[in-house]
């Protein structure tokens, strides 16, 4: 039988071994339920031999009495260590999942981008939740299981050798055909693979329902999901159907078991080895041994399904951040940090470059205004300004320093990004302008929402900061505002504004003014804008086609320059003429 | 009322009748097979104690037994696959069935409020909840092959010695009565641990909804930190569980031992004075020991059972407020075959456009209490209409009531002067069709995500919305894999991809929300030129010039309130609100 053993053992030694203690109050359990479970059978033996002879006067009622405390003891102890076994693994297994969670957290936009949180919520919950069902099903089931065969085996052996060797025998070989019939789990990986898969096409769903409804296309997505359930379908027959030759494996095994106590049975009855009781007892040992292996046979499927389980959880921890952190702190200068980008190159895909040769000098406490139609770079320049991407070519300094020599977290606690996107929590402002740091006193975000002009919605919130967010409660203008509280309340060095202002409407955007500028004060910023209002408080102007800088130098120099594209977009507007 | 478990499992048993039919037959057939087993052993000690054993007259041997012993199980193998292989499709059918009338019924209700809780959440009760109705569904099989058992192995026990059947057994009937007992305070934990659980899950769906949110605010740690406080609450919740349902099955199996020592104690003088039999001795502690695992085998079923009540009330409460009927009504679900393809929509004189007009149209959101409010306005042919103002007025909130994406919470809407009793299921191509704020796509092709059932060219629908060069530069053009499992799209990509969807769906009025968002000024321009030479009505929330300015009218918004109307000269003129959404447009 290939059990995933010791793969989840090198996965979980790490979680197992601080509860050492818990660990070793259940193994005592587990032995001492066991033990007297082994017992038994010789207290029924004495009594069945009790009853034949007359002349024998053991005490029938003291013999009931003794089987019954065994029993008793025996499934409490039992109980206990399946007790124990459950906590060891939700405790494991939750300290697993909060390291999924913090080494996935910290894995790059290359590797979420491709991953809907529905399929996540399945690998880090549904995966873990598989290897939690195999901690209790192995330790308890298994492993006790397998006590339970060697205690009986060996009171087999006890009793007559031939006995022994007979059901030692019988244990090799059934083990050895459950190992070759043990071959289908393949096609549980493949079923949960199946399985993410669709439920990740239901996430989708949910997240499109206004598309869906406003484009009545609610027929061809239920179309769709009939497609995805019957291709799930078909994959998990199979396996299941794979699944179960195990299963029919074990009957046959269990069966055989009587056939050899009848057989041995009563050959060693009538040539007198065995008294009636001791044929009894075997009988109920023979029972003993099949049982470890039918319990086994129970646990298959999960075991199974832990085997892909793991290897999904390996592949996860297998995911290197793109983006490796290096060891200089970000200088805490008081005027913003000087930005250099020589010969950059950057491409998301091999032959389909995005960025080329991106060449730029920009002094400290500098504002960058970045120009380009949608699709020339801008966003992608952004991203790489913040280190969620590497360039393929060429370097991106900020404070002088290689962006790759910056220790990652103290790199981006300095430098802030605001995108269109706005993600939102389900909980309170609070939490949603914090992140659920407790240690950001309240008076600091009042402060924020105050600057940013934002003090007349706040107050006019039910709960204030405890108002709960939902969807809902925030049009996509006041989730933009909430974006940038967060990130006023970072103090950044750096701010890139990624078209941070696209969903506000002027009247709004007005408001703002200020706070920017109170916001870029000392400090460097690269402002991605459509509108020539944002550009104009900007010291140097950048414009980007088709990744290449068209045009790069200050403001002034530029606007007085009546050749080039940002004079003429001043002159004509920046929407006649668009860049 | 609250319908019962037992009426949501009756539906999903009578949706599969054959297949549940034949289910009984090889599951009744898995079940009662292993007595023969217990009742050879009777024959085996038997024919131990006797010279020339014989059964109801006729002569066996302990060979014969063996042989028994051994055919039985290769038919007891078969019966099992065939068990297998009709349980998967029932099982399927039943989950199946129950996700697709939940996904229908989400995608019945108004679009931009489909369900209540988060993606996370409702996510969790079309898988979790749905298998554990499947789970029950298929529960009360073996609960049929259970009784089976136990009514033939009682049988022949009372038939061998009644006295002794009934004391023995008395107290399987006593734990049984005590585990339904237990059934409430088990019910209110695993109540807590399923909330518990989905309190974790859903923030988990979130922060990963929310990665570079997180990354950006460098927040990884308080995050996790979070989640980890709600996976030690869930924890708890659960061990409490489990300490409970370890109990009770201490409870259950100490009974059988208790039986077992009864039998000792009962039977032993009986036993001495050869009344009764090792053999019958045997098939007592056997029988019993099954039956005991039976009982324990209750208790599961009805803990499975609580845990199906607590599903099938979760599902309703996805189902807002549906019947329960509608949670189990009856539809085909293809095994092999495909799906019926799609009916093509056709479009009728009276679909075409003429005029739209809007009454007092009112709603508001429950949580901030804003909305709007008796907004009216009339639409004619051809127009170019622009809902304006700040970020908070109500533009989107308009739109989506408007399009039935939203309850309609007071107001008439007419259509070509007919009053509109259900706007979201009339609102739709090939009336009209939406582009909403951030599109959303489903994994797939960007042609099926384009087409979405349709069968018409897409080429002129991706020419309007200004597509055709970007989707030059994707890997497989049209057939290039987007969603989740596929290529990022840019913002504008987006916008335009939705764009070029509402376009192929070959409506009258086309409505968009805020495309110009993630669009540059040029792309802009030209997507308004194209849309201008297709003859439809438009209808667009945008504060940008290059919609404002070719507007024939529009539409001022302030405080979901609508204080003006007019071309862009007349508002100019006469709003001050206006100008100032105007003013910070210019240079």
């Amino acid at each position: 039988m290939k059990l995933p053993i010791a793969e989840f053992w090198v996965l979980l030694r790490r979680y197992l071994m601080p509860q050492g203690t818990r660990v070793a109050w259940m193994s005592l359990f587990l032995l001492l339920g066991i033990g007297l479970q082994v017992l038994n059978p010789q207290i029924a033996r004495r009594f069945v031999d009790a009853t034949q002879n007359a002349a024998n006067t053991s005490n029938l009622t003291l013999l009931a009495v003794l089987f019954i405390v065994a029993a008793l003891v025996s499934s409490g102890f039992r109980a206990l260590a399946a007790y124990i076994s459950n906590e060891v693994a939700w405790r494991s297994t939750n300290a697993l999942r909060a390291d999924l969670a913090s080494h996935t957290l910290n894995l790059g936009m290359g590797f979420h981008k491709s991953r809907p949180p529905g399929e996540m919520i399945e690998r880090i919950d549904g995966d873990v939740n598989a290897l939690s069902g195999f901690f209790s099903s192995f330790v308890v089931s298994l492993g006790g299981n397998f006590l339970l065969l060697l205690g009986v085996l060996i009171a087999l052996t006890l009793q007559d050798w031939r006995l022994g060797l007979a059901f030692t025998g019988y244990s090799v070989l059934g083990t050895i055909i459950l190992t070759l019939t043990s071959r289908f789990s393949k096609a549980w990986q493949e079923e949960r693979e199946k399985a993410a898969q669709y439920y990740g096409f239901l996430g989708e769903v949910l997240n499109a329902t206004e598309d869906i409804r406003g484009n009545g296309a609610t027929a061809w997505v239920m179309r769709r999901m009939r497609l995805e359930m019957r291709a799930l379908y078909q994959v998990r027959f199979s396996a299941n159907l794979k699944g179960s030759i195990v299963w029919g494996a074990s009957t046959m095994f269990w069966v055989t078991a009587d056939a050899l106590t009848y057989g041995i049975g009563a050959s060693l009855y009538k040539n007198g080895t065995l008294s009636l009781g001791a044929v009894y007892m075997v009988m109920h040992y023979a029972w003993m041994v099949a049982e470890p292996i039918d319990r086994f046979r129970q646990q298959m499927q999960e075991l199974q399904r832990a085997e892909a389980s793991i290897a999904r959880v390996k592949e996860l921890f297998g995911f290197v951040p793109s983006i490796v952190s290096g060891q200089l702190e970000l200088p805490k200068s008081p005027n913003g940090l000087a930005l250099q980008l020589e010969q950059v190159s950057f491409a998301y895909e091999d032959n389909v470059p995005v960025l080329e040769n991106i060449n730029l000098q920009l002094e400290a406490g500098s504002v960058l205004g970045l120009l380009g139609r949608t699709g020339s770079g801008k966003t992608t320049l952004a991203r790489l300004l913040f280190r969620f991407y590497d360039p393929q070519q060429g370097l991106v300094k900020i404070g002088g320093h290689d962006l790759k020599n910056y220790n990652l977290e103290s790199f981006r606690a300095g430098v802030a990004l605001v995108t269109q996107d706005v993600q939102l929590f389900q909980a309170n402002l609070r939490d949603n302008l914090t992140f659920f740091d407790t240690t950001i006193p309240d008076i600091r975000l009042l402060e924020a929402l105050n600057t940013l002009g934002l003090s007349d919605w706040f107050n006019a919130l039910a709960n204030g900061l405890e108002t709960a967010i939902t969807p809902d409660s925030l049009s996509s203008g006041e989730a933009q505002l909430v974006a940038l509280a967060r990130a006023f309340l970072h103090d950044p060095k750096l701010i890139i504004l990624d078209e941070a202002s696209a969903r506000l409407d002027p009247a709004t955007e007005h408001r703002l003014e200020t706070a920017l500028d109170k916001l870029l004060e000392n400090r460097t910023a690269i402002i991605i804008a459509h509108r020539l209002k944002t550009v104009e408080r900007a010291t140097h102007i950048l414009i980007l086609q088709q990744g290449k800088v068209l045009e790069f130098g200050t403001r002034q120099e530029l606007a007085n320059t009546h050749t080039s594209s940002f004079a003429e977009l001043r002159r004509l507007g920046l929407e006649a003429v668009m860049v | 009322m609250k319908a019962s478990v037992w009426f949501y499992l009756g539906r999903l048993i009578a949706f599969s009748k054959g297949w549940y039919a034949l289910n009984v037959l090889f599951w009744v057939g898995i079940y009662t097979m292993p007595l023969l087993p217990g009742y050879l052993s009777k024959l085996f000690f038997d024919a131990l104690q006797q010279e020339n054993p014989t059964w109801n007259g006729l002569p066996y041997t302990v060979q014969m037994l063996v042989g028994l012993v051994l055919a039985y199980g290769v038919l007891h193998v078969a019966t099992l696959f065939s068990g297998i292989a009709t349980n998967i499709p029932w099982r399927f059918r039943s989950s199946g069935l129950l996700r697709l009338n939940i996904m229908q019924r989400i995608l019945q209700m108004p679009g931009a409020k489909a369900f209540e809780n988060t993606v996370g959440e409702t996510l969790n009760t079309l898988r979790d909840d749905a298998d554990e109705a499947e789970n029950a569904g298929d529960w009360t099989l073996d609960i049929i092959g259970q009784i089976a058992y136990m009514v033939i192995a009682i049988g022949i026990l009372l038939f061998i010695d009644a006295a002794l059947t009934l004391y023995v057994f008395l107290p399987l009937v006593i734990v049984t009565l005590i585990s339904y007992r237990a059934r409430n305070r088990l019910e209110i934990l695993q109540k807590a641990a399923r909330e518990k659980s989905s309190f974790y899950t859903s923030l988990l769906g979130e922060v990963f909804q929310s990665v570079q949110a997180i990354q950006v605010a460098g927040a990884e740690k308080m995050v996790l930190h979070q989640l980890e406080l709600r996976s030690q609450a869930r924890q708890r919740a659960m061990l409490r569980n489990v300490a409970l349902n370890q109990a009770l099955g201490v409870f259950s199996s100490n009974i059988v031992s208790l039986g077992t020592g009864l039998i000792l104690l009962l039977a032993g003088s009986k036993m001495r004075s050869g009344e009764f039999t090792v053999g019958e001795f045997s098939l007592f502690v056997l029988y019993l020991w099954e039956v005991g695992h039976h009982t324990e085998f209750f208790g599961n079923f009805i803990a499975t059972i609580q845990r199906a009540d607590v599903a099938f009330t979760r599902m309703m409460g996805v189902m807002q407020g549906a019947s329960s009927q509608q949670l189990v009504a009856h539809q085909l679900i293809e095994m092999h075959r495909d799906p019926a393809p799609l009916e093509t929509i056709v479009k009728r004189p009276e679909d075409d456009f003429k005029s739209l007009s809007v009454q007092n149209l009112s709603y508001s959101h429950l949580e901030s209490g804003r909305g709007i409010q008796n907004a009216s306005f009339t639409i004619q042919h051809g127009e170019f209409v622009v809902i304006t103002g700040r970020i908070g007025s109500g533009k989107t909130t308009l739109l989506r009531a408007l399009l039935g994406l939203l309850p309609v919470q007071s107001g008439k809407i007419f259509w070509n002067g007919q009053s509109i009793l259900e706007p979201a299921e009339f609102m739709i191509p090939p009336r009209s069709a939406y582009t909403p704020q951030v599109p959303a796509l489903i994994s797939g092709t960007v042609r099926e995500n384009i087409a979405l059932g349709t069968n018409q060219p897409l080429e002129p629908a991706i020419h309007s919305a200004v597509l055709e060069t970007d989707l030059e530069t994707l890997p497989h053009a049209l057939d290039t894999l987007v969603g989740v499992r596929g290529l990022k799209l840019s913002g504008g990509q987006l916008q335009r991809t939705a764009a070029a969807r509402m376009f192929a769906q070959n409506s009258s009025l086309l409505v968009f929300d805020d495309i110009s968002s993630a669009l540059d000024v040029r792309t802009e321009q030209s997507l308004w030129e194209r849309v201008s030479s297709l003859s439809k009505t438009c209808l667009v929330v945008s504060h940008r010039r290059p919609a404002l300015q070719r507007a024939t009218r529009i539409i001022l918004l302030e405080h979901g309130q609508i204080t003006d109307t007019g071309t862009l000269e007349e508002l100019l003129s006469r709003s001050d609100e206006m100008r100032r959404l105007w003013a910070d447009e210019t240079a």
